[in-house]
């Protein structure tokens, strides 16, 4: 009986010891799955470029602007001008005598310009060649686990030299703390869930350079303590709650074996610790630093030319185009000989060369049936064979002097000029217009000029230009012909040249 | 069985190129717009360019085409004669060599070259000096045409199926060469215009720069305004230009003051060549606001009419109530004598 009891308390006590187990298991396991991560973590730098910490190599000499950096790989974090934009602060000397340049151009890998010239001992071989970029890092996150009166820390890549991981110098594929500690700003508190220390309690935004040794690795520490219970899922988004941001921050120098264009990878955690400073939840996020995106182009000193055809019955020069022009041809087709035909180009000119441009046109020759020569200028009234050059309604028109053409009875061939929408406005602008209304055009609806003639040993004449930069400053150069009853049937022919260059 | 496939193949090949051929040159003919760009527009004025008699010098510039089809693009070089106003590069035919030509020097690599829509090609310039050039200035043109519709250079694209006229259209690069050697380095100042008397600012002035050297000058202008007391109290910088050889080119600029007062002297000072000489000319003139001045010393002189009138106005006018006071004095005094020989009566 006795036994039975013993054995039934026995099996009570045995009953009780496995359901302890049990319970100690359940806890166990119940403490193991709160060490779950932080989850919506992210870290974010409001400037992600990388810093240069490069060295000057030989050929450097005091008072020049150009500067000439160590391009051996691997011999410093930065080994190319690349990394450098114009207006980037530089630094450049030896430790404890570094001088302050702005930085103006690239113009190779190893070489690039600054605004002044180099300050005597700033120009040996080995002195340093840094310009620091800072950012504001922001961590935002969402709490895994309530834990109570705790605190949030974040581990940032740290050199494992102290004083040089705060020395405000650059390291290469570390950040570095600066010169003086950063700011951290701490959420603000989020209801008494999160009640976050002030400064005057301490623990608030500490920061500390190089403070902890993970897996070999150190990092700076910044920590934002709290009292309160904690609460699981709260989210220190910035928008709900605040973020943790630590500002002045100095991004890394390019890691060993950077590659130009891509991003260094640098891993922050983020930790929630409890109470007594023992971490809870960790969650590592990659950050990435690159290059700045250098956008260049290159503006040289150019003219721009353009012919373009002008369309069928297209108002130029005061009328209407009887043929459709392109770039390359004015084909007249078959030309009547009571009325006159005409047709139109555009011509265009954009350039940004001092003192501006001019634009020249002479033609080979006269209008000559199947491309034959036309002697003299005009040709003799008896030649048959050639269109020639209009002498003009007052027979006083040339390659050099407008005349008025208004009546189809003066027969021949000449051009006009119309800057329809007074686009030059500079200098000689064209050399005249169909309605200039003066000298011989007086009173004349239609003012033209014979083109000049190579075959007449002619000068080419300006038509129009500028005396300074231009921007699509064009003109409508217009042709007008009527050939004479005399004129033997066939085709007829000349070629016209249009030469713009600058002005001399 | 195997000659009449090699010219079956043969023919076939001929006629594809023919065809091919057409298209091309068809569309090109129908380009509605040609776009070319010729960079820069002015190499070697900065007297970069130098070369010895008997050496060889290579460059290069480079042409654009903006239009919207490949263009076959010739280059050449192209004296040129600067016209009057000494503004405008005329380009001239003439192979007669003159003293400033340059063209039969320069060779161009490659010569004709295709260029796809949107890209820029580079043309090598070889400059071979004759052993005989003559030290200074050399000057051409360096053009480039697409050869659209027909060319006298390439008569084979000539277009000429009705009447018509067709068109070569060319941009291009200054060329500017220095000839090394002894040069003679000369230029003046010439019609120094200024009004000789305005009465309000700005003043305009003109000159002319007479460039009797063996080479183009670039000269830096400064006019110098001095004041009656011989003190220098503004300078005004021109734009400077080219100036060729044996050429005078106009220069012009005014001196934005509006009000002054007094003679003036402008001293326009040039330096230029490639050991700074220096040209100078003086020309004196008056600003003076002579109508405003006028116009104040009417109204000053009014005033003081005024004055004087309403002045002596009121000095007759007190001169006249003396009189009266006078005259009514006396009759009083008269009456009252009367009136005590009454009563001594």
């Amino acid at each position: 009986m006795n036994l039975k009891r013993l054995l039934l308390v026995n099996k009570k006590s045995v009953a009780v010891i496995i359901a302890g187990a049990l319970l100690m298991g359940v806890a166990v396991m119940a403490d193991q799955s709160r060490a779950v991560s932080l989850t919506s973590v992210s870290a974010t730098l409001s400037n992600p470029r990388l810093s240069f910490r490069g060295a000057l190599t030989s050929g450097n000499t005091t008072g020049s602007s150009i500067v000439i950096i160590n391009t051996t790989a691997n011999s410093y974090p930065s080994t190319s001008s690349a990394q450098l934009v114009e207006g980037d602060v530089l630094r450049i000397g030896s430790a404890g005598g570094l001088g302050s340049y702005t930085m103006a151009s690239t113009s190779s890998l190893s070489t690039f310009s600054i605004t002044t010239g180099l300050s005597a001992g700033h120009a040996d071989v080995g002195d340093d060649v840094i310009s620091s970029q800072s950012a504001a890092q922001t961590v935002r996150f969402t709490t895994a686990n309530a834990i109570a009166n705790g605190r949030f820390r974040i581990l940032v890549p740290a050199l494992v030299n102290d004083a040089a991981s705060s020395d405000g110098i650059p390291d290469g594929g570390f950040f570095d703390l600066g010169a003086s500690a950063p700011t951290v700003t701490c959420p603000s508190n989020a209801n008494a869930t999160y009640d976050f220390f002030s400064v005057a309690q301490g623990n608030n935004g500490d920061a500390t350079a190089s403070a902890q040794t993970i897996n070999g690795l150190d990092y700076h520490v910044f920590e934002c303590a709290y009292s309160g219970t904690g609460a699981v899922g709260t989210p220190f988004d910035g928008t709900t709650n605040g973020a943790i941001t630590v500002t002045s921050l100095i991004n890394p120098a390019p890691v060993t074996n950077h590659t130009t264009g891509v991003a260094d990878k640098h891993n922050i955690i983020v930790q929630h610790l409890n109470s007594s400073l023992v971490v809870q939840d960790t969650t590592t996020v990659g950050i990435g630093v690159i290059e700045a995106v250098k956008v260049t182009a290159s503006v040289p000193a150019q003219i721009t030319f353009k012919i373009i055809g002008v369309a069928k019955a297209t108002t130029a020069c005061g009328v209407s185009t009887n043929v459709m022009t392109t770039a390359a041809t004015v084909p007249f087709g078959d030309v009547p000989l009571d009325v006159f035909t005409n047709a139109a180009q555009t011509l265009t000119v954009s350039t940004n060369a001092v003192n501006g441009y001019s634009v020249t046109t002479i033609a080979n020759d006269q209008l000559g049936r199947n491309g034959g020569a036309c002697a003299g200028d005009p040709t003799a009234t008896g030649n048959t064979s050639c269109i020639p050059d209009s002498r003009g309604d007052n027979t006083t028109m040339s390659h050099t002097a407008f005349d008025k053409w208004d009546a189809n009875a003066t027969k021949g061939f000449a051009y006009s000029l119309f800057d329809s929408d007074n686009s030059i406005n500079n200098g000689s602008a064209e050399a005249f217009n169909y309605n200039i209304g003066s000298g011989s055009c007086t009173g004349a609806s239609y003012c033209a000029k014979q083109f000049a003639d190579t075959e007449g040993s002619q000068v080419a004449q300006q038509i129009f230009g500028s005396n300074t930069v231009a921007d699509n400053e064009n003109l409508f150069v217009c042709y007008r012909v009527i050939p004479a009853t005399v004129t033997a049937a066939g085709n007829y022919e000349n070629f016209i040249t249009y030469t713009a260059t600058a002005t001399f | 069985m195997k000659k009449s496939a090699l010219f079956s193949t043969l023919f076939i090949a001929l006629a594809a190129l023919f065809l091919s051929s057409q298209i091309i040159f068809a569309q090109s003919a129908a380009l509605a717009e040609s776009s070319l760009t010729a960079i820069p527009p002015r190499l070697g004025e900065d007297l970069s360019l130098k070369v010895k008699p008997g050496e060889k010098i290579q460059t290069s510039v480079r042409v654009r085409n903006g239009s919207s089809e490949t263009l076959t693009v010739q280059s050449l070089a192209q004296d040129f004669i600067v016209d009057l106003n000494g503004e405008t590069p005329t380009p001239i035919n003439d192979q007669t060599s003159n003293r400033w030509s340059l063209a039969s020097w320069v060779v161009l690599t490659p010569s004709v070259q295709e260029i796809l829509t949107g890209e820029t090609a580079i043309i090598n310039v070889i400059i071979e000096a004759p052993s005989d050039a003559l030290p200074g200035g050399h000057y051409a043109m360096i053009t480039h045409q697409p050869n659209l519709g027909g060319s006298k250079v390439n008569p084979a694209l000539t277009l000429a199926h009705s009447s018509a006229a067709t068109l070569q259209q060319r941009v291009g690069t200054l060329l500017y060469v220095t000839v090394e050697g002894p040069i003679n380095e000369a230029a003046f100042i010439r019609g120094l215009t200024i009004p000789k008397f305005t009465e309000l600012g700005p003043v305009p002035f003109s000159f002319m720069i007479d460039n009797q050297s063996d080479i183009h000058i670039r000269p830096q202008i400064g006019v110098e305004i001095y004041n009656l007391f011989g003190r220098k109290i503004e300078t005004i910088n021109l734009e400077t230009k080219n100036v060729f050889p044996f050429i005078a080119r106009d220069f012009a600029g005014q001196w934005d003051r509006i009000w002054g007062f007094g003679p003036y002297t402008a001293k326009v000072v040039m330096s230029y060549g490639s050991t700074g000489q220096l040209a100078v000319a003086t020309a004196s003139f008056w600003l003076l606001p002579i109508t405003l001045l006028l116009a104040l010393l009417i109204v000053l002189l009014t005033i003081v009419a005024i004055v004087i009138v309403i002045r002596r106005h009121l000095l007759h006018r007190r001169d006249d109530q003396r009189a009266k006071i006078e005259m009514l004095e006396t009759k009083v005094s008269q009456l009252e004598q009367e009136k005590l020989r009454k009563f001594d009566k």
